[in-house]
């Protein structure tokens, strides 16, 4: 007879918390986003000023003076008429400046303008005949300036729209930056959220108790996936869409302090980074090429030598800990720290390989691992990097790929007198086949986005060495701008890089199906 | 008999070589931050430094450039950053896992799919979308970009799926929601996997250098990691300081794998991808 009461309760305080923040943050929203438009247009109206002064005075003073030098054909009469103009711009320009802030329009502006160049040019030309032509002149052509000029001056203001502003205005010097450059969004996201709210209103109105207890249960899976998607919408989302588009915008100006601009769309990016400009090396194919020499060397070394580990350490072993702790140290320990032994030990005159390798061989000369002009010399260093610190995870999933193998299976082997050998090959490789497989695309993916390891072995400066990678590349041209640096390169080389990486996990994929044991 | 024996001697020997081999290079660095210049600069170079005590590298380097300010940059935004994921992720994964609504399954395995994509393709737009809104060269643009992470939600479902129905249905029963059903139960049970979690994002969050090197200019906000590097590059060739800031760096998350080693481990192991 007793209902369960409290579920409708909690159902109802949800919808009704619901409409109450949807509408308050929509409010917001959409109140910033106006604010942010109502600011974009008072730039855009700043913006416009200087430009319509500028193309006012230009235009009128070099239509103006072709007028005038077309009176007579004495060049030394041209040249007075020239010194009358060049006296008069200052003032002239002032005066525009002012009239325009003011609001006069176009035609005073011009007329006035025009009135103070010929008292500039009657000045140099004193009282005579050539003064009269070209007085007369000016009076004739005068309304038909007025509107030629008026009409390229329009030209150049209208090229100056909202959009155009809100592309190159400065981070560092517009103030309320973000409210301005993401108002549409704003709005859009506002206007939205107010919607929600009236849809869950009406439909609050239109049930029952039942009902809204029943929407509020809808709703509250939702609120709980909120926070995630909110992070995964701008952070993943919106950037893979946006750098895909943005690797088809060439000569895209870096958004430092120059917002995004870009002059067209085209393949214009890609073909840079994949072929280069002639004459030059190609920095990226350099660095595809330092990338997939470093996977395909580092990879297989490091799954082979991990397999051996693993497979000793899982041995029934004393000190199994302590084993365990060597092997594993350097993968908690920060990269960037760790490379700088790995460069002091790799020191020319005073490392620690050069000491070995003389200790095992004292008459060889000392080898200059990070300043070798021999390529080679440069790629090992970062390949014997890569796979020292590629260790430790690899042998973690080995072992533990090697733990779930059931004893009995060797049990049973032994009992039949198979081989250590044997039982290895036979049972032990093909049952850890899958962790193998595994281990190999995992490796290769991260290998293929190599950068610290550059960074830190060469001292921030691996293109001086020819050790460049693809993620030093698209980084690379993210924080430099020059003109031979874009965003526009760094997102075609991005996507050139996640769709190699996706081709060649494919490609592995489809390899294992033959030697994976399913 | 005595091939066992031999074996075993074999094994013991191959594991202690790697075992060197993997921890020699710590042994280097810590032993290098205690010599002198002098010391540091001869060949063939020196297995043990002269004086073990001598700390001066030490101070220098603390001197040098602002360590103490970079510690406390890395566990303000290790702290939150795993303060913020720990959150949406326990509420993704319950989303994910107890709740039913339309479309659940087919969004995770979108949701999955988009674990494919490198951070090097999001890195532009992120980079842009921090400047734009002011906070670039600020310590909330280490944490804001990484509040959500699809992978820890992966896992933590999984072993929220794998916590049987019948402890939900009794406990709507006895009248509680789905809010405290979560934390008073889930969350208690699930411990383990949220160690795990916890672990691997306050090591990511800690060792980050590529991010950090990007939205960062300033000094007084750069992390351990980037400030390390900063110092190598500016403090030219003194390797021996050099080496005392990089043991200075390493020490705190040695001394939590030396406490936390079989979490860490067997987190790893659970999750397949690196911290």
């Amino acid at each position: 007879m007793t209902s369960l009461k409290k579920k409708p309760r909690r159902g109802l305080k949800r919808v009704i918390a619901h409409i109450a923040l949807f509408a308050l943050i929509g409010l917001l929203a959409t109140g910033l986003g106006v604010y942010g438009n109502a600011l974009m247009n008072k730039a855009t109206g700043n913006a416009r000023i200087p430009t319509r002064v500028d193309a006012l005075h230009k235009e009128t003073e070099n239509l103006l003076k072709a007028e005038m030098h077309a009176t007579t054909t004495d060049a030394k009469l041209q040249s007075q008429m020239t010194n009358g103009f060049s006296a008069k711009r200052k003032s002239v320009k002032n005066a525009i400046d002012e009239m325009a802030r003011s609001g006069a329009d176009d035609r005073e502006i011009i007329l006035s303008a025009i009135g103070t160049y010929v008292e500039g040019v009657k000045g140099k030309l004193g009282e005579g005949e050539a003064l009269t032509a070209v007085v007369e002149r000016v009076e004739s052509v005068k309304e038909a300036l007025v509107s030629k000029i008026s009409e390229s001056t329009n030209e150049a203001v209208d090229a100056i729209t909202p959009k155009s502003v809100r592309l190159s205005m400065s981070v560092s010097t517009t103030e309320n930056y973000a409210v301005m450059y993401y108002h549409t969004a704003l709005l859009w996201i506002g206007v939205g959220l107010i919607a929600l709210s009236a849809l869950l209103t009406v439909l609050w109105f239109t049930r029952d108790e039942e009902g809204r207890a029943r929407l509020g249960a809808i709703i509250e899976p939702f609120d709980y996936l909120l926070p995630f998607f909110v992070g995964v919408a701008i952070f993943t989302v919106y950037p893979m869409a946006r750098v895909a588009v943005m690797s088809f915008q060439e000569k895209y100006k870096l958004g430092r302090n120059a917002a995004g601009d870009f002059v067209k769309w085209g393949l214009g990016n890609y073909k840079f980074v994949l072929f280069g400009v002639e004459g030059t090396t190609n920095v990226f194919m350099r660095g595809l090429r330092n990338t997939a020499i470093y996977v395909l060397i580092t990879v297989p070394i490091s799954a082979a030598l991990s397999i051996l580990m693993a497979y000793l350490l899982n041995q029934k072993i004393k000190f199994n800990g302590l084993f365990q702790t060597a092997y594993f140290i350097p993968m908690v320990t920060t990269a960037t720290a760790v490379g700088l032994v790995w460069r002091w030990m790799f020191n020319e005159n005073f490392g620690l390989i050069n000491a070995l390798i003389q200790f095992i061989s004292p008459t060889s000369q000392p080898i200059n691992w990070l300043q070798s002009s021999n390529h080679a010399v440069s790629m090992a260093v970062l390949v014997i990097y890569g796979v020292w610190s590629s260790l430790p995870f690899t042998i973690i999933l080995l072992l533990s790929g090697l733990q779930n193998i059931d004893d009995h299976l060797y049990t049973v082997a032994k009992v039949d007198g198979s081989g250590a050998s044997r039982i290895f090959f036979r049972i032990t490789v093909p049952l850890l086949s899958p962790t193998i497989g595994l281990v190999l695309i995992i490796n290769s993916i991260s290998a293929f986005k190599v950068y610290t390891d550059v960074v830190v072995l060469w001292n921030g400066s691996p293109e001086g060495y020819a050790m460049e990678t693809v993620a030093w590349y698209i980084y690379n041209n993210i924080t430099t701008s020059d003109g031979t640096h874009s965003l526009g390169y760094a997102a075609a080389a991005a996507m050139v890089l996640f769709v190699i990486i996706f081709i060649f996990t494919m490609i592995q994929k489809y390899i294992q199906r033959k030697w994976v044991y399913q | 008999m005595t091939r066992r024996i031999v074996f075993r001697t074999l094994l013991y020997i191959a594991l202690f070589i790697g075992a060197v081999v993997m921890v020699f290079p710590f042994y280097w660095m810590i032993s290098s931050s205690f010599k002198t210049a002098a010391e540091m600069n001869v060949f063939p170079p020196r297995m043990v430094p002269n004086n073990w005590l001598n700390f001066d590298n030490y101070v220098e380097a603390w001197h040098t450039a602002p360590f103490a300010t970079y510690f406390v940059n890395s566990i303000v935004v290790c702290v939150s950053s795993v303060a913020v994921v720990m959150f949406t992720t326990i509420l993704a994964a319950f989303a994910f896992s107890r709740l039913n609504f339309p479309g659940r399954d087919l969004l995770f395995t979108l949701l999955l799919s988009l674990m494919m994509i490198p951070f090097e393709l999001l890195v532009i737009t992120n980079y842009q979308t921090m400047v734009r809104t002011g906070l670039y060269d600020t310590l909330y643009a280490l944490v804001l970009p990484f509040t959500s992470s699809i992978f820890y939600t992966y896992i933590l479902r999984n072993f929220f799926l794998s916590i049987p129905d019948s402890l939900y249905y009794s406990a709507q029963v006895d009248g509680s929601g789905n809010w405290s059903y979560l934390w008073k139960v889930m969350v208690p049970i699930a411990r383990p996997s949220l160690v795990t979690i916890l672990l691997l994002n306050a090591m990511a969050s800690w060792n980050s250098f590529m991010w950090p090197k990007l939205v960062i200019a300033h000094d007084e906000f750069r992390t351990l990691p980037y400030g390390l590097f900063t110092f190598t590059t500016e403090s030219g060739s003194h390797n021996e300081i050099i080496m005392a800031a990089a043991t200075l760096v390493v020490m705190p998350m040695l001394i939590l794998f030396l406490f936390a080693r079989k979490q860490i481990v067997r987190g790893v192991a659970r999750g397949g991808i690196k911290g």
